[in-house]
């Protein structure tokens, strides 16, 4: 049983939901959450995570709560974990701290039907967003998303025109914003290979005694595997970012799979990025991944985190 | 009392004339046997009581017993808040029986140490409430039931292996009193020959204690419970509910009762009157508090319970104990959920 207080194994210092949140005063407050809870004779409020339905609930209470964020999903979409996406943002801001600028400006690679990273980052440190999207109704309830929560100064949707271009189609679009610099891009990609045999089958040395996940999967297709998963995908956002040296400050991307994390540091190495780190990101029984370079002079290790 | 052949049923009072006869006897029996919730000089009655285990009383034939000193009536109430100089003149007259551990103790929650007496339950553990569920038996059959402020568990243990109920979840305020009812089914697992797996779902193991307040933190969280038994038990508890959390508190535990009752359910109620609340209000500053700002009586409480806002389709009186101290005479209700 991971402990929440086991420093290896704990979320980031600053992660509000590094001790459990009380589920039973929350349902009390939160009429829809309440519905997906389960009472116990004691009168404590349990959760059935293993219910996509439940998850749902789950984070838009907690972003209501935390972040006063009100957020829809589309239905099927991926329901983002709240605690593994504040470990990230909650790492740039480790990042661009020594900086200290003014005003930060970031890019969000596939926001997603929630654009969650973007309004997190929005909202809780007042981050300047570009939000990219491809998929038309993602886009929509994107920006649905975006105008409930009155973060249209800070957050811009764009519509990808190109499914094969990251920055390409916006850098290169007439915008007058789009002449503008980032200090850092992040992006969560569909972990697993579409063209693999079995791409959620994982890749456990021992499947008798790996338990079972706690929750259930969700998300559509497309947003949970790719042509070449996850690898392909980071290569792309690699080779892009070479065409775009300057206009990026920190690249950014997690990794699903640590068997992942390897080849891309090699992929860098090939392409003779030498200012590179990783991170970890600690959510409970789940751990991912996060990889960072740079083409100018920023620091990017931290000690603090490992 | 004869238990194990069933034979000595006492009936509710409606019926008493009918069976004047054997109550002389009973009576007697009862006195020697010290019923359920007094407690005695365990010295003066041991004797007696290996007696009448030897001789399995016959009615008729009176062996040589001796009716010992009857101390006082008192309900172990009573032994609430004592300072060292009643203790002293009590040991003195050796009319008071009280185990030491309970002096000066505050059962804020009616949470008695001892409350079923010092007897184990293999051995003549004889609550006098069992012989009114024994009018019934077919209520607790088969059944999934719920003990309110199951205290050390004794009696509820005793009703599903009596009654032969399919499971019971007992469930108490105080933890202490959880974990002794949890260790008295530990021990008889220990003691039967059966295996956990042979023996899955039946007598010990579908007996379950879980420590907690059956009053929830608020009134919203009724939205989520859901019918899960056929029986609810609710035993001499509703007092402390309404010392403790107001009649608010009380009115919520009779709307969650109502809803974790499966159609078809009973509720079996035995509620305290309200002339025996006063005493209690002593037990401390908010105990008072509260006790001066209940309207809600419990001749009320029917009425409630039938009404909209809980919702029983009917109630019954299931019996009221006879031969007991009159402390503990209270009618005992069975209120059924359509």
């Amino acid at each position: 049983m991971v402990k929440n207080n086991n420093k290896k194994f704990a979320m980031h210092p600053r992660n509000v939901l590094r001790t459990a949140p009380d589920y039973t005063k929350l349902a009390i407050k939160h009429k829809s959450f309440r519905q997906v809870c389960e009472l116990e004779l004691n009168g404590k409020v349990s959760l059935n995570f293993r219910n996509e339905r439940t998850l749902r609930e789950l984070t838009k209470m907690l972003l209501l709560e935390y972040f006063e964020l009100h957020v829809d999903f589309a239905p099927g979409s991926l329901v983002p974990t709240l605690a593994l996406r504040l470990n990230y943002i909650l790492w740039l801001e480790d990042l661009l701290a020594p900086l200290r600028l003014d005003t930060v400006r970031g890019i969000d690679i596939g926001c997603g039907s929630s654009c969650i990273y973007s309004l997190l980052a929005a909202k809780k440190n007042q981050w300047s967003m570009l939000a990219l999207e491809s998929k038309q109704s993602n886009i929509e309830y994107a920006r649905d998303n975006v105008k409930r929560n009155k973060l249209d100064a800070l957050v811009e949707v764009y519509a990808q025109p190109d499914k094969q271009s990251i920055f390409k189609s916006y850098f290169e679009s007439a915008a007058e914003t789009a002449k503008r610099d980032f200090h850092f891009c992040l992006c969560n990609p569909p972990f697993f290979d579409s063209n693999a045999e079995n791409p959620f089958g994982g890749n456990t040395r021992n499947p008798e005694r790996r338990p079972a996940p706690n929750n259930v999967r969700t998300g559509h297709a497309e947003e949970l595997s790719c042509a070449g998963g996850e690898v392909q995908f980071v290569q792309r956002i690699i080779e892009e970012s070479e065409l775009y040296k300057s206009r990026v400050l920190i690249f950014t991307s997690m990794l699903g799979v640590k068997a992942n994390v390897p080849k891309i540091l090699d992929l860098l190495k090939e392409h003779q990025i030498s200012n590179v780190s990783t991170t970890e990101f600690h959510q409970g029984h789940t751990t991912r991944w996060a990889v960072a370079w740079s083409y100018q002079n920023v620091t990017l290790k931290l000690d603090a985190i490992s | 009392m004869d238990v194990e052949n069933n034979n000595n049923t006492i009936v509710p009072a409606i019926k008493e004339t009918q069976f004047a006869e054997k109550r002389k006897v009973i009576s007697e029996e009862n006195e020697d046997n010290q019923i359920k919730r007094l407690k005695h000089n365990a010295i003066e009655f041991t004797t007696t009581e290996t007696t009448v285990d030897a001789t399995q009383h016959v009615p008729g034939e009176d062996s040589p017993k001796q009716v010992a000193q009857r101390p006082p009536a008192q309900s172990p109430k009573k032994r609430l808040q004592l300072d060292n100089k009643k203790v002293g003149a009590h040991n003195n007259n050796n009319n008071n029986h009280k185990p030491k551990q309970n002096k000066n103790e505050t059962f804020m929650y009616g949470n008695y140490k001892q409350y079923y007496g010092k007897r184990i339950l293999d051995k003549d553990f004889h609550d006098i409430r069992l012989d009114v569920f024994a009018t019934q038996p077919q209520l607790f059959r088969d059944k999934q039931l719920l003990d309110i402020g199951c205290n050390s568990g004794h009696l509820s243990i005793q009703i599903v292996k009596q009654f032969e109920a399919k499971s019971l979840v007992g469930l108490d305020i105080d933890r202490s009193l959880t974990h002794d009812a949890q260790m008295a089914i530990v021990n008889i697992k220990r003691a039967s020959n059966l295996s956990a797996v042979a023996a899955a779902g039946k007598f010990p193991y579908n007996v379950k204690f879980v420590h907690g307040n059956y009053v929830l933190e608020d009134d919203v969280l009724l939205e989520i419970e859901r019918p899960q038994f056929d029986v609810i038990l609710c035993l001499s508890v509703t007092k402390w509910i309404h010392l403790n959390f107001c009649d608010a508190g009380l009115k919520q535990a009779f709307r969650r009762m109502f809803l974790q009752l499966r159609p078809g359910g009973k509720l079996i109620l035995e509620p305290q009157s309200f002339d025996t609340y006063k005493r209690r209000k002593k037990l401390t500053d908010k105990i008072r508090e509260n006790y001066n700002s209940i309207q809600f009586k419990p001749e009320d409480f029917t009425a409630y319970l039938l009404g909209a806002e809980v919702g029983f389709a009917s109630m019954e009186l299931m019996g009221q104990p006879e031969h007991c101290n009159a402390g503990f005479k209270r009618p005992i209700q069975i209120f059924s959920k359509n």
